[in-house]
């Protein structure tokens, strides 16, 4: 296996962008804090694909993950607990209040935001719709919203253990950060985001790379 | 059957589109079917149709990925496919598409922002001045500039580079035109040249100040180069078996693929100006109830370590 990680570490074979220039033929492990669209996490996982090989993540899964539609039908397929959803193009006045809203627009990356008032929504949809150009995903707001960082499919967030688990089963992204709702002790899903790189336990993945260059 | 078009606003601006969009509209209806204009207001109704055309513009980032994806994965038709959509709207996947397929195109590097003085000998001595520098997401030539110099170089990629990584650098081809071959079902659909305006470089050019379009010129779809004709085959089929426009250069009687795009345009009078008949082999596609199948580019179903985690 080809391993690939976006920090410096002895367990990657390559850089992100040396891999870039090389037709590697291997199933192609991917490790970055960030794979958004058009950043080096993603084309990685892309050029993996291109060069036909099996890669983790792949770009399909990366691009659900990061619309909030998309991830959350995919979640609620795949018996991920998550909270209901609906699409608005534009404000509209009787939204069910609190509520949660995430931007689903190419340029906002984290914009959890969460609204209890009518003017607030006013404002909030206004901008993360950049003044109605783009829908925006609204879910009630029913508990306490806690991040979780995702890291292979665990995490320190104790609620969001089992989550964290089935979400890395369903999507393969291995670092990521949770959004979720705790709703009566019991973790529902919101959202995901990118992960700063200073968020990330890298001895923890530098672990697991060990674990699997022993598995190899 | 019931086919939904996802359009933005900006879709009806020029009345050419506009008018194209009538066209299919007149022409699904005239063969039986249901046409309806659909908005992101309508996004929660996607269900209720049988296939949905995309015309509002795609990328992975924009509205429309999310209803192909969506519509994709209640196993309906839509043109463009995500498949599509991913591997045409990024050039940096359209380079790497080429280069290991042997597509002949412009030579080109990867730039990753290396300023370094062996990283900008190497990418000066091959591609030679003057440099087409492309942003990833490029659409309607824009953020693409030529760079004449080292100077001029820096600037155009230290922009481009603060909103993407790696962008993609080309050596320079001037054409007085390139040719726009439609692609559907990876047959030949319809055959333009895009002119590029007099004292531009490109299809969009800004001369003198102002934005310029260069003319579209149909062609006869049965009139096609032989070699062009083929090119255009060969590289739709890396991608799929949907709807694209290839933006081809030829230089001395050989053919170079400059891109493949998904959601070519369609204006009334230039795409369809020869050959009628394209309104009717989409929506013919679009009711055949076969989803757009992954081209020579496929993507392996499984990944690489779900079973060792």
């Amino acid at each position: 296996m080809t391993i690939i990680v976006s920090e410096d570490d002895d367990e990657a074979d390559y850089s992100p962008f040396t891999f870039l220039r090389l037709s590697v033929k291997d199933d192609v492990l991917n490790v970055s804090h960030d794979y958004r669209y058009q950043k080096m996490g993603y084309y990685v996982s892309m050029h993996a694909e291109m060069c036909g090989n099996r890669v983790t993540p792949r770009c399909s899964d990366i691009l659900d993950t990061h619309r909030n539609p998309l991830l959350m039908i995919r979640a609620a397929r795949a018996g991920i607990p998550c909270l209901p959803y609906t699409l608005v193009a534009k404000y509209e006045r009787n939204l069910r209040l609190p509520a949660l809203c995430f931007a689903v627009n190419p340029y906002t990356c984290n914009s959890v935001t969460q609204v209890k008032s009518e003017s607030k929504m006013f404002r909030a949809m206004k901008s993360l719709s950049m003044n109605n150009r783009y829908p925006v995903s609204v879910q009630p707001l029913i508990g306490d919203v806690v991040e979780a960082v995702e890291t292979f499919g665990e995490t320190d967030v104790p609620e969001a253990k089992g989550i964290a688990r089935r979400f890395f089963d369903e999507f393969k992204i291995p670092i990521g950060k949770l959004i979720l709702q705790i709703v009566g002790g019991k973790a529902r899903l919101s959202h995901f985001e990118p992960v700063l790189r200073k968020e990330v336990d890298w001895s923890l993945v530098k672990e697991r790379m060990k674990g699997l260059r022993g598995h190899a | 059957m019931k086919i939904g078009c996802f359009v933005e606003k900006y879709n009806f601006h020029t009345k050419d589109e506009a008018l194209a969009l009538e066209r299919f509209k007149l022409t699904a209806v005239a063969m039986g079917h249901d046409f309806e204009f659909i908005f992101k207001k309508d996004l929660n109704r996607l269900d209720e149709f049988d296939s949905i055309f995309i015309r509002a513009n795609t990328d992975p980032m924009n509205t429309a990925y999310v209803v192909s994806r969506m519509v994709d994965s209640m196993g309906k038709v839509v043109i463009d496919d995500p498949h599509s959509i991913r591997t045409c709207s990024s050039k940096v996947v359209l380079d790497g598409l080429f280069k290991q397929n042997n597509i002949s195109a412009p030579k080109s590097l990867l730039f990753d922002g290396n300023y370094s003085p062996t990283s900008l000998k190497y990418t000066f001595d091959y591609l030679r001045f003057p440099i087409v520098v492309k942003a990833p997401y490029t659409k309607f030539s824009s953020h693409v500039e030529k760079a004449h110099n080292e100077a001029e170089f820096i600037d155009i990629t230290g922009r481009y580079l603060k909103n993407a990584t790696p962008i993609v650098l080309q050596e320079f081809m001037p054409t007085a035109f390139d040719w726009r071959v439609g692609v559907l079902d990876n047959k030949i659909l319809y055959l333009c040249k895009y002119m590029m305006p007099q004292g531009g470089w490109k299809v969009k050019s800004i001369v003198d100040g102002k934005h310029i379009w260069g003319d579209t010129v149909p062609i006869f779809r049965k009139n096609i180069p032989k070699k062009l004709g083929a090119l255009a085959i060969r590289v739709s089929k890396c991608v799929g078996d949907g709807l694209y426009g290839l933006d081809i250069k030829e230089v001395d009687g050989e053919y170079y693929c400059i891109e493949i795009n998904d959601n070519p345009s369609f204006y009334g009078g230039l795409e369809d100006g020869k050959d009628g008949d394209i309104y009717e082999k989409i929506i013919e596609r679009l009711v055949s109830g076969r989803q757009v199948r992954p081209g020579s580019y496929t993507v392996e179903r499984g990944v690489a370590v779900a079973a060792r985690i």
